[in-house]
């Protein structure tokens, strides 16, 4: 019956899509199906007034190069071709390639010693989101579904989910489908299925929806212990939440106007992605990630670079400067992520290769001490002082959010699971005033 | 030790030769970079899987009250079940029977015709009858074919082949039973036209790359992967970047012939130099010739293993291997005298999947009731009172003592409800709906919301729900243009030819959707939709929500 586990690395076992997508399905309690759900249940105690609300992760799969963005050393055998350009932060030198988001630099922080041991793409974007390996028979929640149960859903709307994910798909792990988010594949097509088909009125889909819960009932109440069958109702409410008018019109972007959309980039589903994000932030919703693939720069780096980060530079900085404006940016951590970074060997494709030794990230919002320098490379090839490891970054979410990173959660089958599993890792000092 | 040194640079060999899916795929740990952590390898000769004996194992004595086994799977699993002290459950009803047998074996729901035939048998030999009609329906091929197809990430699109070139293949080849060593030989040696010879395919799918056909072949039919040993050596595995490039071997002679009328795929023998995996020899050289009659020996410990592993667990939701495709003595079966029973059966059986599909059907195993709750991690190790560690890591459900509830699969949901509103047009081979998909399926389709294999990796697709899935099954396009009142819609046929009334019209709609009758109140509410509708909204009504229940959505 025991299956020995390659402790401490099952690469070998690439994580299958199955991981990925597994839901550890079995929340407590389990609300009742179509409408019966009590909303009050659903509100999160009063935030404290210094804690952040909400998150906003850029995640730049496929795994950034930090020397050609957040991490430069040019004049270096391995610096590549680009400039090293001054920011708003006093002595914080970003790439030429990302001139926005240089000039508005001091509103983020910036940390140069990120490191890890996973240099595969999918178990390191699942170590960076959930903190644990993978395992082959369960999945372990991400951040975003913890800072999800313990922020609730939406004071000011508390039919949004409370967890969205544009670009980027997650299971909801041991916490339940409650905590799943909701997934946008593409940012600048708008979901058609948020409302009825044409010819279905609300008279009529009402009628559906009484002989859907009506037929219903036999076999749910035959299999009333069955997580699967719990996590499928919890599906249904959350849809079913999310399609009432108020709340469906927070998924359309097509309320902004053609000037707000184009200054997030209007043709890039990353950037549209960025402001659907402060939409969604705008509503209450409380963690919320978008995607911008293409990092894996494996042959020709620096053309596949310079083009990325102009999305990046454009999207982020839309955002930032968006959610200042509108008084967002203190209640909400805005991080740029990725899995890991790339060597400073070149190869003999102009490229650059997987590299979790060190990578930057940059956080800032949410109250967070903003304009400083923490960590450092050795231009880029190494730590140099004060490694920062993905449960550090966690415990930093946590504590900017008033969650106790500490606290222990339980699977259905009873398994404790810590919110950070390192108990070695704390939360990023410098950036807590 | 020189690959070491290349390593710790960070040099990852070959890695931009690859394609995207293996770069993706590609597991490689910093580890690697440490030489400290060479020395855990395991060194000397390589461990591999036992041989397989040269008998089938017998199957235990067990008697379990009233627990009587049908087949010898049976004599294995309730001995088992009995020694843990866990009680099987009851059998399953013959409706639910039916269904479970039909998604599983042919993927969609049966048709309201087959269940008037299935009742109307003698009881004691229906499941049996029922099982062999399956079996021999055209459905079963398009089943296959997507579980084969998802195994080999078969593509509609194959630069150098015809269109849909190893679906094909696959399709005739699992149409006819060809026996699966053959099929496998087949695919893995293939050589000339990809016109004439549509197995060429499966070669072309990776362009002829010698070191993503290394990876795919051997997690496909030897259940080991060995996507980290193409980058590196593993610091904790067994296979290294040697074992890789052996396996790669095999293929490095194998290229497009330019010199003919059409550009077919010819394998140069003197160039080839593959290792295989176990460390046999072939007298066919060292060749993909080689390689094929290597994997199907009798002699290697893997073949016939992996793929009654991946058949079990396709029908009960869960392998006696676990992932399916690592196989290592790091990961025992949970039943290893059952896998080595079942992989000897199979070749004596002329390595016939029906045979072994037929097996397990037939098994109580596979007939007993779903249940909610089935043995996990935390209730064997309690039971076994000992501090419960990641090593106990165990699949809830691998003891078999009753069946999984199990969500249907993305063309499972998607087929059961075409054939069941006719909503689709006759068109390839005129076989089931979704084998008119050219697969990977497009993104933000149905198939790729409900978890379709996207063809890239090699796992296959996943079957979990999500808020998209209720949107798109609630208010989405395709669910509700099938139960509008279309032309080929099986209400109108069965009211024009078979004089249905109106009771008799809501019967056959449970039958087809749900696999059982309406209870007197489900008919009652049926009826008042529709007798309170204008046209046919009442009965569109009807069929959405029942494609919304759960109970069509679980596999029971």
């Amino acid at each position: 019956m025991k299956r020995i586990d390659c402790t401490g690395c099952e690469s070998y076992r690439a994580m299958t899509r199955r991981q990925w997508m597994r839901a550890a399905v079995g929340a407590a309690g389990g609300a009742g199906f179509l409408g019966l759900l009590d909303p009050r249940v659903l509100y999160a105690k009063p935030a404290k007034d210094r804690d952040a609300e909400s998150v906003v992760v850029l995640w730049m799969g496929g795994g950034m190069s930090h020397l050609d963005t957040f991490d430069p050393a040019p004049g270096t055998d391995h610096g590549g071709p680009y400039a090293a350009i001054d920011t708003s932060a006093e002595g914080i030198q970003i790439s030429e390639h990302l001139p926005r988001l240089a000039k508005g630099f001091k509103h983020l922080s910036l940390i140069r010693s990120m490191t890890s041991s996973e240099a595969d793409h999918s178990r390191a974007t699942y170590v960076m989101h959930t903190g644990y390996p993978p395992l082959a028979s369960m999945q372990h929640s991400t951040i975003g579904s913890i800072i999800a149960k313990y922020k609730g859903r939406s004071p000011r709307d508390e039919n949004l989910p409370p967890y969205v994910s544009i670009g980027i798909d997650w299971a909801a792990g041991y916490l339940g489908p409650k905590y799943a988010p909701y997934y946008i594949g593409n940012a600048r097509q708008s979901d058609a299925t948020l409302s009825p088909p044409q010819g279905i009125g609300r008279e009529r889909f009402k009628r559906r929806l009484k002989l859907l819960n009506d037929l219903d009932r036999s076999f749910k109440a035959k299999h009333r212990k069955n997580d699967a069958l719990k996590a499928f109702a919890e599906h249904y409410n959350a849809a079913l939440l999310m399609m009432r008018p108020k709340t469906a019109r927070v998924f359309n972007l097509d309320e902004e106007s053609t000037a707000v959309r184009e200054a997030y980039g209007a043709e890039s589903a990353f950037g549209q992605g960025c402001l659907q994000a402060r939409r969604l932030v705008q509503a209450g919703v409380r963690f919320v990630e978008v995607s911008l693939g293409g990092w894996d720069t494996h042959a020709n780096n620096f053309e596949a670079v310079a083009a990325k980060s102009a999305e990046l530079d454009q999207g982020a900085t839309a955002l930032i400067s968006d959610l200042i404006r509108k008084d967002l940016y203190d209640r909400t951590v805005v991080i740029i992520a990725s899995e890991f970074g790339r060597t400073p060997r070149i190869n003999a494709n102009q490229g650059r290769d997987h590299f979790p030794q060190v990578w930057s990230v940059a956080i800032g919002g949410g109250g967070l001490v903003s304009g400083r320098l923490i960590g450092a490379s050795d231009q880029g090839r190494a730590v140099k002082e004060r490694a920062v490891r993905v449960g550090d970054l966690h415990a930093t979410l946590c504590k900017a959010l008033g969650v106790d990173y500490k606290q222990t959660n339980y699977s259905p089958d009873k398994r404790p699971f810590r919110i950070v599993k390192d108990e070695e890792a704390r939360p990023i000092g410098e950036l807590f005033g | 030790m020189e690959v070491t040194a290349d390593l710790a640079q960070g040099r990852f060999l070959r890695l931009s030769a690859l394609s995207t899916a293996f770069v993706i795929a590609c597991a490689s740990t910093a580890f690697a970079q440490f030489p400290s952590f060479k020395s855990t390898r395991p060194a000397g000769p390589k461990e591999i899987l036992a041989p397989l004996p040269a008998e089938k194992p017998l199957p235990p004595e067990v008697s379990f009250g009233a627990f009587r086994p049908f087949n010898d799977i049976d004599r294995f699993i309730l001995a088992r079940i009995k020694q843990e002290k866990v009680r099987p459950k009851e059998l399953c009803d013959d409706w639910t029977f039916a269904r479970r047998a039909s998604l599983d074996l042919v993927g969609i729901t049966p048709a309201l015709e087959d269940l008037e035939r299935y009742m109307a048998w003698d009881k004691r030999e229906r499941r049996e009858k029922w099982v062999d009609l399956l079996l021999d329906q055209r459905y079963y091929a398009d089943r296959w074919t997507i579980v084969f197809g998802d195994l080999l990430r078969e593509r509609g699109g194959i630069p150098g082949a015809p269109t849909n070139a190893l679906r094909d293949y696959l399709h005739s080849a699992l149409e006819r039973n060809v026996a699966f060593d053959e099929l496998v030989r087949n695919l893995v040696s293939a050589d000339g036209d990809p016109n004439q010879n549509l197995a060429t395919g499966f070669l072309l799918r990776d362009r002829l790359d010698a070191d993503v056909l290394a990876v795919s072949v051997t997690d496909a039919f030897l259940g080991v992967s060995l996507k980290c040993a193409q980058c590196h050596d593993h610091p904790f595995d067994y296979w290294t970047q040697n074992d890789f490039k052996g396996m790669a071997g095999f293929y490095r002679g194998t290229r497009r012939d330019f010199s003919g009328e059409s550009l077919g795929v010819r394998h140069d023998r003197r160039r080839a130099q593959g290792r295989f995996l176990t460390g046999a020899t072939s007298e066919q050289g060292a060749g993909p010739d080689a390689l094929a009659e290597l994997i199907t020996s009798r002699k290697n410990p893997y073949f016939a293993r992996v793929i009654v592993n991946r058949l079990w667990e396709r029908m009960m939701g869960v392998g006696l291997v676990n992932p399916p495709n690592n196989f290592s003595p790091l990961n025992p079966p949970s039943h290893p005298e059952l896998l080595d029973w079942l992989a000897i059966d199979f070749i004596e059986s002329g390595y016939d999947l029906k045979h072994t599909l037929r097996l397990i059907a037939l098994s109580r195993t596979y007939q007993q009731s779903s249940s909610d709750s089935l043995a996990t991690w935390a209730s064997v190790v309690r039971h076994n009172k000992e501090t419960p560690t990641e090593a106990d890591d165990i699949v809830p459900g691998s003891l078999f003592e009753g069946m999984r509830l199990r969500r249907m699969s993305a063309e499972q949901v998607n087929d059961s409800i075409l054939v069941a509103t006719g909503y689709y047009s006759q068109g390839y081979r005129g076989n089931r709906p979704s084998a008119q998909t050219m697969y990977p399926p497009r993104p933000r389709s149905f198939l790729r919301i409900f978890g379709a294999s996207d063809r890239e990796t090699i796992p296959t697709g996943v079957a979990d729900g999500s808020i998209q899935q209720a949107l798109s099954l609630m208010n989405g396009g395709f669910v509700n243009g099938a139960v509008r009142s279309h032309a080929n819609h099986p209400i109108r046929r069965w009211r024009e030819s078979r004089k249905l009334n109106g009771r008799q019209l809501i019967d056959a709609i449970f039958y087809q959707v749900l696999t059982r009758e309406p209870t007197k109140r489900e008919r009652k509410w049926a009826m008042d939709i529709i007798t309170d509708s204008r046209g046919d909204a009442g009965w569109e009504d009807l069929q959405w929500a029942l494609f919304n229940t759960r109970e069509f959505q679980f596999i029971r």
